[in-house]
């Protein structure tokens, strides 16, 4: 008796610590390319965020791709259909990842390597500004400021949005003497959308609604949460309250463009550039297929103080300037030569 | 399904009430005082499937630390508090890459009264106790990540028996009844989250209370002790923590551990 019962127990807890798997959970998902593909274009059309004001018609391209997948679909083609499906979507925010081959897939980044060239920091470095500082000593090229050379104007460059309160102490004590600043955050990839908000709240004299999020909260197109509101708000710590120039580029994006979102409220900040990213939303989790591939979205909706999303479309420059290649090639950025001359002909400061 | 866990939990609650009535009238056993502390160290197997993380199933592979305080009162009734911490890797069958963090919290407050039984060998504690459990689980840091968490209460039933001077053998089954049930939001992230990323416990206390139309758990606990001194005994442990909710998207938790630890009289 004794030893049926010690048998029941050894056996029960003998399941529950190796078969427990299929009667607890259920069956897993199936590792074949159609339930890949039918997870993958489920999860997009019940999480992504953006379909209604990037006006994008899922449906019609799941249709569209669905009939190409079947049990002899290969991973090729099956990585180069979800690369088609994120490529519409045409979101910076958005990726698709194969550790196995190591391949990697982020939408809406065709022209990167082009608008990288368009812009050179060693230029501005050795040409235009002199008495540099790095802020953030492990990254010199991504954060720094300095002097225009023979100029009364600051220059902060911002290669993404990651300046702790203490940085953007010492950044602004930096520049504190000059009449006017540029803010450079061209090939700027972004970052924490707080430290955007301590960043701005620096130049801010008011408190401004700068704008609204909805989060995506349920599967059908139109489910999202109730708005959450973001104003500008005076900085208790060091500020700056001269005119200020922001330079951007068609890779200013997410966290530098709710910088900008922010910079809109506040007056005598001028955008000079071309129009940014588009891409605001904050990305979800990493999500997961039974092939061991992964992918990221953007969840939510950014809306200007007027309810205009500006997703797909980026933040239009007050002054539009670009370079192209050449330009920096001959040495020669004509973007912050335009701001330069901006501040002389506006605020009369050289 | 639902029929049998109504029926359960309606079981333990009138066994409760029934053995406190009948425990009130027959209660005449010589009050024992004593404390013991207990430490655990143990081996963690455990299984999930979190929709709001991924469609496909976890399983997990860790180790346990755990620490228990027991302290029997005047009136025989038990005052106890444990506290474990497992932590896993956990990963689905798919890929080794998508391995992930699973940390555990588990902290039992609890306050057992002694049900008088014919048998001398069997003591049985009914009541109640005060439960915290998390489970976290964290992929590259914080690319992916979700969330189970209640804070609640749970109805206790503890049952020992007493082989010899030197044995006993013991088992706990606790069910939660109500509890405030913290789950990631609908994407898994959004700005409350970034928001308070400098003040965890207000990200780790976001959630609802529910009763068990919202969620289901069951905790049980077997121990073998075999007492080696006077003051000093080995705990052979084996704990069973499962959970599952609809909310915010269907999510399944299992985690079996098998723990070896030393109980010390105080």
């Amino acid at each position: 008796m004794r030893n049926t019962f010690a048998y029941t127990i050894i056996v029960l807890l003998s399941l529950c610590f190796m078969a427990c798997e299929k009667i607890i959970l259920g069956d897993d998902e199936v590792n074949s390319p159609e339930n890949n593909f039918e997870l993958f274009s489920k999860d997009f059309k019940e999480h992504y965020a953006l379909f209604g004001v990037r006006n994008l018609d899922w449906d019609s391209i799941y249709l569209a791709k669905k009939p190409l997948v079947n049990s002899n679909t290969n991973n090729t083609e099956l990585w180069n259909i979800f690369v088609d499906m994120l490529a519409y979507l045409d979101d910076s925010h958005t990726f698709i990842a194969n550790q196995f081959d190591r391949e990697f897939f982020v939408s809406g980044t065709e022209n990167r390597v082009k608008i990288e060239d368009e812009f050179s920091h060693d230029l501005v470095r050795s040409k235009y500004i002199e008495a540099v500082n790095t802020i953030k000593d492990y990254i010199p090229e991504f954060y720094f400021d300095g002097k225009i050379i023979n100029k009364n104007i600051g220059y902060i460059y911002l290669g993404g949005i990651g300046l702790s309160k203490k940085e953007v102490d010492i950044a602004i004590k930096n520049i504190a003497g000059f009449e006017a600043l540029i803010i450079d955050i061209r090939n700027n990839g972004g970052g924490d959308d707080f430290y955007a908000a301590d960043f701005a709240n620096r130049f801010a004299d008011e408190e401004k609604v700068a704008y609204t999020v909805e989060e995506k909260n349920g599967p059908r197109e139109n489910d999202f949460a109730v708005q959450k509101i973001y104003s500008t708000k005076p900085s208790d710590r060091e500020r700056y309250d001269k005119p200020i120039v922001v330079l951007t580029d068609e890779i200013t994006v997410s966290a530098a463009e709710v910088f900008l979102l922010y910079t809109k409220q506040i007056d005598d900040i001028t955008q000079i550039g071309t129009y940014t990213s588009g891409d605001f939303s904050d990305t979800g989790m990493n999500r997961f297929l039974p092939n061991g591939w992964e992918y990221q979205m953007s969840i939510m909706k950014f809306l200007t103080p007027e309810g205009k999303s500006l997703d797909g479309l980026g933040h239009k420059p007050d002054v539009f300037a670009k370079n192209e290649i050449s330009d920096i090639e001959n040495e020669t950025d004509l973007v912050l030569e335009k701001a330069i001359d901006y501040i002389f002909y506006t605020y009369g400061i050289e | 399904m639902k029929n049998n866990i109504k029926s359960l939990y309606l079981s333990i609650a009138l066994c409760v009430l029934f053995f406190n009535k009948n425990s009130a009238a027959q209660d005449v056993e010589p009050p024992i005082k004593n404390k013991s502390f207990t430490l655990s160290l143990g081996y963690e197997k455990s299984y999930f499937k979190d929709v709001n993380y991924s469609q496909l199933n976890q399983q997990g592979n860790g180790a346990v630390l755990q620490f228990q305080f027991q302290k029997k009162l005047k009136s025989n009734a038990i005052f106890s508090g444990a506290l474990d911490l497992p932590f896993a890797i956990t990963k689905p069958k798919a890929a080794d890459h998508f391995k992930a963090i699973q940390t555990i919290a588990n902290i039992e407050i609890a306050y057992l009264k002694n049900v008088s039984l014919k048998n001398e060998k069997f003591q049985l504690y009914l009541g109640g106790q005060y439960h915290t459990y998390y489970h976290l689980v964290f992929y590259n840091g914080t690319e992916s990540f979700t969330m189970f968490g209640t804070n609640g209460i749970d109805i206790s039933a503890f049952l020992n028996y007493t082989f010899n001077d030197k044995q006993n053998i013991s088992t706990k089954i606790s069910l939660p009844i109500v509890a405030q049930l913290i789950r990631p939001p609908y994407t898994g992230w959004d700005k409350f989250i970034t928001d308070n990323y400098q003040n965890i416990p207000k990200i780790l206390t976001r959630g609802k209370i529910v009763s068990i139309n919202k969620f289901f758990g069951v905790n049980f606990d077997l121990n073998y002790e075999y007492k080696y001194k006077a003051k000093r005994s080995v705990l052979i442990n084996y704990g069973l923590r499962y959970y599952t909710t609809p909310e915010v998207k269907k999510s399944i938790v299992l985690n079996n551990q098998l723990n070896v630890g030393l109980i010390f009289k105080l």
